[in-house]
This record gives structure tokens, sequence and C-alpha cells, in this order.
């Protein structure tokens, strides 16, 4: 029966559908527009707001694997950052977080004239994660004697008078993971306004702390990277991948509307042929 | 203020498990409510012992955090079974730490059961702290090998999904049990059967009849329902003090 | 003996750190300090410890030509190759750049990217209705699905969306956290007083280890 096979479709089918709803809109934009949403608006006001004597940490702590959803929302921010003349330093939580404050500064800094050392510094990949977050915000100079090149943080421009991580103005956390919440429990009681950035997965996750306060903003996903693309005036890679996400999510809805379907029918005739069966053997049994 | 009213409940807390502890000593009552997941890795051994197959058993890339913990007992529990019904466990690591606590463990259930000679370290593997090359691993491990049934306990992130999906691919029976909430939805869909959140934490005490563990879950629970009634009170009095 | 001393120095780290949460006292907020810093190293060291093992096992699995050595050849020699290119030539060169790029980066994505599939297969597979409580899961995944994209615009699906995250979803997260968290104290507790040494491999029974 072709209901039952389209209830137990193969997964190959289904992959193939979801692979050409990705690729055919990266082929042909379909051009859909989208709305900003009060919760990247509430992120862009907060980072409106900073100026050239504030320092704020910025922490890339998203891997290669998240890098596609949550690496344009952190460039969306830093040149949000950078048109506010705000001091920027570089937490880096994994080992790549280094390259990737590395990659987005050597794009940016020229365009804003930021000097590194001056305007921005990047500190030393600290390894442990929570027991990361919970010595950054014990001590901040005790974990980073140094910046990430070697030189003796007295002698760095862009975090002079920083003695602890209350002296921060905000931390914007780009994560895929817990990085959010340990920023929450070490660094938010000590004063410090927590933002985060974080991939579609995490967000239900984070929003109960975005209710109590304890987390200032939340960018949303690609979405919420394509929105504050959006608001700051400057379309990137996230405004162009929408389109893409917005077919896929269509076919994968699509598909399990099939499903319910094929399923529903599937049942109905299963339902059908039992009772026949039934009166059939009914029949005989009369005789 | 706040830190004398937290430090009073973790006393509380811990009162509570003793009392509870020592009253589990006495009268034997085990008061938890039937896990379906933790009664099928009964289930699972059995099936990989029919079949011929191994069970694989894997803690995700969380590292040393209570979920490992709590999933330590549950490997605990099944090596003690896979060592009594001779079939082969397969366990896998994405954490360096992990991986030497866990051939204990199994070197350890295996020789409590009397088959010292049956425990091989080869199958204690250790794939990689970067998660998608230790779900590569996994992969190839659940291909090769045919493992009949994959278990997954412990803190899991973006691999969640990958790893239950290529069990579903190879047939294997799966149970997953986390608290990790955001990779719960992805586990509940793939899984047949599923731990949510604090169930994790209750299966050291489900499983072995510990009185301290089951002394301990007792004041889990009791702290939940102190919680809700916090809750309660203070959804209370903010619609009170709003109406004013 | 050893694990006397290992349950021990839990003990004393475990309860020092604790205590630093509640105690303003610059004795114990310095070692809760000193032993965070401490921790901060042991990571380090047991990233460098995972490097090794795994040099250790797949050599093992070259000299012995067990199943799949080839494998084994060829994870080494990345491994050795990479470590001495970053070594030598630093983070910064374009060697490093180039591999980290069009390797690393490339198959991190690629492998990662499998999960939109896979949620696909398994959203074909288990959203189906089959009462009230399912037909609520349906109805609300479909909504944020919607909301997450540029085709629900028009019907306001975003709002629905983020209404549905930030209420109900987040009133389900509360719990299962609240949950999750009193669990962890749980075996935090255990495990910082001794009682819980199962990750020794010592069993228990009967209320002790043996």
């Amino acid at each position: 029966m072709i209901s039952k096979k389209l209830a137990n479709l193969d997964s190959r089918i289904v992959y193939a559908v979801v692979f050409l709803s990705i690729l055919l809109p990266l082929w042909r934009p379909l051009g859909l527009s989208i709305s900003v949403s009060d919760g990247t608006l509430k992120v862009h006001g907060l980072l409106n707001a900073l100026s050239q004597d504030d320092t704020v940490i910025v922490s890339p702590s998203f891997t290669p694997s998240t890098e596609a959803e949550v690496y344009p929302q952190m460039e969306a921010v830093l040149r949000h950052l950078l048109s506010r003349n705000a001091r920027i330093a570089f937490a880096c939580l994994n080992v790549e977080s280094q390259i990737y404050a590395e990659e987005s500064m050597a794009a940016l800094a020229p365009e804003f004239g930021y000097e590194y050392g001056v305007d921005y510094v990047i500190l030393p990949f600290t390894p442990g994660m929570e027991t990361a977050v919970a010595a950054i915000s014990n001590n901040f100079l005790g974990t980073y004697p140094r910046d990430a090149y070697g030189t003796p943080l007295t002698e760095i421009e862009a975090v002079t008078g920083i003695r602890s991580v209350s002296d921060f103005a905000l931390i914007v956390d780009f994560n895929t993971g817990n990085t959010a919440i340990y920023y929450i429990q070490y660094a938010n009681p000590r004063g410090v306004r927590v933002v985060a950035g974080a991939s579609g997965v995490t967000v239900p996750y984070l929003t109960p702390y975005l209710a109590t306060g304890q987390l200032s903003g939340l960018i949303d996903g690609m979405r919420g990277a394509a929105e504050y693309e959006s608001a700051i005036g400057y379309p990137g890679e996230a405004l162009a991948a929408m389109d893409a996400q917005s077919l896929s999510h269509a076919s994968i809805l699509a598909l399990i509307g099939l499903g319910n379907g094929a399923s529903f029918l599937s049942k109905r005739g299963d339902a059908r042929d039992a009772e026949q069966k039934k009166q059939s053997y009914g029949g005989e049994l009369d005789e | 203020m706040r830190q004398l009213i937290e430090l009073c409940a973790l006393f509380s807390m811990l009162l509570i498990a003793v009392i509870y502890g020592r009253d589990y000593s006495r009268t034997g009552t085990m008061p938890i409510r039937r896990l379906p997941a933790l009664d099928s890795v009964d289930e699972a051994v059995g099936r990989t012992t029919e079949m011929g197959r191994p069970i694989h058993f894997t803690t995700g890339t969380g590292g040393m955090v209570a979920d490992t913990f709590a999933a330590f007992a549950v490997l605990e529990y099944l090596a003690k079974k896979t060592a009594q019904y001779e079939c082969a466990l397969i366990v896998s690591n994405a954490d360096p730490v992990v991986h030497p606590i866990t051939e204990n463990i199994v070197r350890a259930a295996y020789h409590a059961q009397g088959k010292p000679e049956s425990f091989k370290p080869s199958n204690i593997r250790y794939h990689s702290d970067s998660m998608l090359a230790y779900v590569s691993g996994v992969w190839g491990i659940m291909e090769r090998e045919k493992v009949a049934a994959n278990i997954m306990m412990g803190y899991f992130f973006a691999e969640s999904l990958l790893l239950s999906e290529g069990g579903v691919r190879t047939g294997a029976f799966q149970i997953a049990g986390t608290a990790s909430t955001p990779q719960l939805p992805f586990l509940v869909a793939a899984c047949d059967q599923t731990l949510i959140g604090e169930e994790l934490f209750a299966a050291g005490a489900y499983l072995t009849e510990d009185p301290v563990r089951i002394g301990a879950l007792m004041a889990q629970d009791t702290a939940k329902i102190a919680s809700i009634g916090v809750i309660l009170l203070g959804a209370l009095a903010a619609t009170v003090v709003s109406q004013i | 003996m050893k694990l006397t001393l290992a349950s021990l120095i839990t003990l004393v780290a475990g309860i020092t750190v604790v205590a630093d949460y509640f105690v303003a006292a610059p004795v114990i907020n310095h070692a809760a300090s000193t032993f965070t810093q401490w921790s901060v190293m042991l990571s380090a060291f047991s990233t460098a410890l995972g490097g090794v093992n795994l040099l250790a096992v797949h050599k093992k699995r070259l000299s012995q030509r067990s199943a799949n050595w080839g494998l084994s050849v060829i994870l080494l020699a990345s491994m050795v190759a990479w470590l001495v290119i970053g070594l030598s030539l630093g983070t910064e060169s374009s060697v490093y750049k180039f591999i980290w790029d069009n390797v690393y980066s490339s198959l991190s994505s690629t492998l990662f990217a499998l999960n939109a599939f896979f949620i696909a297969s398994a959203a074909y597979r288990s959203f189906r209705v089959k009462g009230i409580d399912t037909l609520i899961l349906l109805v609300t995944a479909c909504a944020v699905m919607l909301g997450r994209t540029g085709l629900g615009e028009a019907y306001r699906m975003p709002e629905i969306a983020d209404w549905l995250i930030r209420v109900p979803n987040t009133a389900g997260m509360r719990g299962i956290t609240i949950g999750g968290a009193l669990g962890a104290i749980s075996v935090s507790a255990r495990v910082i007083l001794g009682l819980e040494r199962g990750y020794a491999g010592e069993r228990r029974s009967g209320g002790s280890y043996q």
C-alpha cells in the first residue's frame, strides 16, 4: 500500500529533499524579508550605549561545527562594538577561540582603524571551560598575566584600568554550549552584565536566564544574526543564508505532514482490512 | 542573608539524606517509582547476549561533571551484567580523564564477578576530545562491530543526535539519559528509552539499591518539593504586590 | 592507601571551594582561588594526556597490524604533522591556517551539518500524532520552526514562536534545570564527602564500599 510506503519512507529520500531545499535558495535566492525582534533590538540598544571608555569581553566560545550559525553573530556584534569605539578583550575558552578572534579582527580592524594592544587584546586560551570562567571571574589578572603573544597585560593599553572582571562594561559570549551559564554563574554576581549569542538549539535553554535578568540579552541563532545585520544596516552572510533556512524548515514541516498523513491513512487501511477479515471469519464460523 | 539561607538548605539536604538513608537500611522499602529506561538496561543486555553482538556505552563529551558521575553508576551495573552473561561491552570515551575511570569501573566489575580474564582493556576506547572526531569513532564502532544496543548516559552536546541516529541506522536498541536540556529533545526523538533530567541522577539508587544513594535521592526530592513551594509562594506574592 | 589519599584531597579541595562561596575569609578565598587555578592547569594537562593516549593506542594497533591499522597510520601521520607545523611555524602561519580552513574547519562543519539531515529523519519518524500530547508537540514545533523563517512573517509566526519559547518553554526548562541542579548537588556532595567512589572502581554494597 502506498500510504504504508510513505509512512516508512527511506531516510535517503528525506535527506535528498532537505539537501535540495538548502541548495536551491543558495543558488537562486528567494529574497524573503525578516523583521527585527525585540530581543535583538534589546542587545542592539545595550551595545549602542557603549563608548570608548568601555571595555568589553568578547568570548568566541564556539567550534568550527557551529561556526556557520554563530560566527555571523559575532561579526555583526564586533562591527557594532568597533563603530562605538569600545575596547575589546577576547577571552579564549576553546582551542579555536584565538583563531576566530584573529580572523574577525584581521577583517574588521583596518576598516575601523583599530590597533592591537591599543584598542583590543586577545587573551590566551584557558582550558577547563567552567573552571576557566570561574578563574577569570575570581582573579582576572591572576588568570591572565600576559596576552596570547606573551606581552604582560600591564603593558597593554586596551585593558588599562582593568583590575577585575567587574571593571568590564559587558561580557558578550558566543556559544553553543554552557559558557554563557558559567559567565552568569560566576561573572554576573560580580556586577558585570552578560549578553549571549547562541546557536538555535541552545536558545530555549538560555531563555529562563533572560527572563530573570541574569542574561541581559540574547541573539537567537542564524535568524538572530540576520536580524542583527539588519539592525546595524550591514547585510552579511546570515541574511543571505536565511532563505536556505526558511526553505529547509518548510521542507521538514512538509515531510512531517506527509508522514502523519501517510501514517493516518495506513492505520485506517489496516483497520479496514482487519474489519473485513473479522467479518469473513465471522461468516465462516456461522456456517 | 541569601548565602545563609542557601547554606541552611544545603545542610538540610544532607541531613535529610542521612535520615532517609538510615530509614531505608532499617526498613528496606524502596520508594522509587518505576523508571522504564533503567528497566530496559536488562532488556538490552539480554538482547545483546541472544544476538551475540556487543553492547556499546558512552558518557558523551561533557567531561567530569555530575551527570558523568551519575552515568558511572549505570556503567557499574551494566559491566556487572555483561560480565555475568559474558557479552561484550564496548565503552567509548571523549575525555582523557573519564577514560581511565571507565576502565577502572569495568575492570572492577569483571573482577567482582570472578571473570577477570573476560575483561578486555581494548574494549574501553578513547577516541578524541574533539566532538566530531569522537562521533566518527563511535560511528565506526557501531557499523563495524554491529552493536545490538547503544546506551548513552552523561552530559551531551551536539553529538547526541549524531550518535543516536548512527544507532538507528544500525538497528541498535537505544537508551539515553542526560540532564543536558538542549539535547533532551533529540534523544527523546531518536532513542527507544530516555532518562530525562534528574532521572539520570536517580539511576545509581535505582540500580544498586544502596542506602546512601537512596537517601540522597530522597533529599533531592524533598528539596524539589520545597522549591515548588517557594516558587508558588513567590508567584503569589509577586501577583499580590503587582495588584496593589 | 592511594584511594584514601585521593578521597582526602577531594574532600579538602571540595569543601574549600564550596566554603569560598559562603565565607568571606581571606585564607579560604585564597585557597579556593589557588585550587581553581590548579584545576585549569590540570585541564591543560589532561588535554595533553589525551593526545599521548591516542598516540599510544594507535601505535599499538599499527605495530600489531590490528584490523583497520591503515586508518591508524593516517591518524598518527596527520596528528604528528599538524603538531609539528603548529609548534614550528606557529598558528598564524599560512600553512597552519590552510589546514585549519580547508581540513579541520571544513570537516567539522560537514559532520555537524549532518545534524540537519538527521533531525529531518528523526522528526519524520517520531513526530506522529498519537494523542493530544503529541498533537500539542507537533503544533508547537511547527509554530517555532515557521517563526524562525521568513515564510511565517505574514502570519505573525515570529511573535508566536517567541511567546512559545519565552513562556511555556521557559517554564519547562526551569523545572528540568532545577531538578537537574538538585541532582547535581546530590552527586557532587557524595563525591566530595567520599560517599561516591564508583569512579575509583570500588563497588558499593549494603551502604559501604568493597
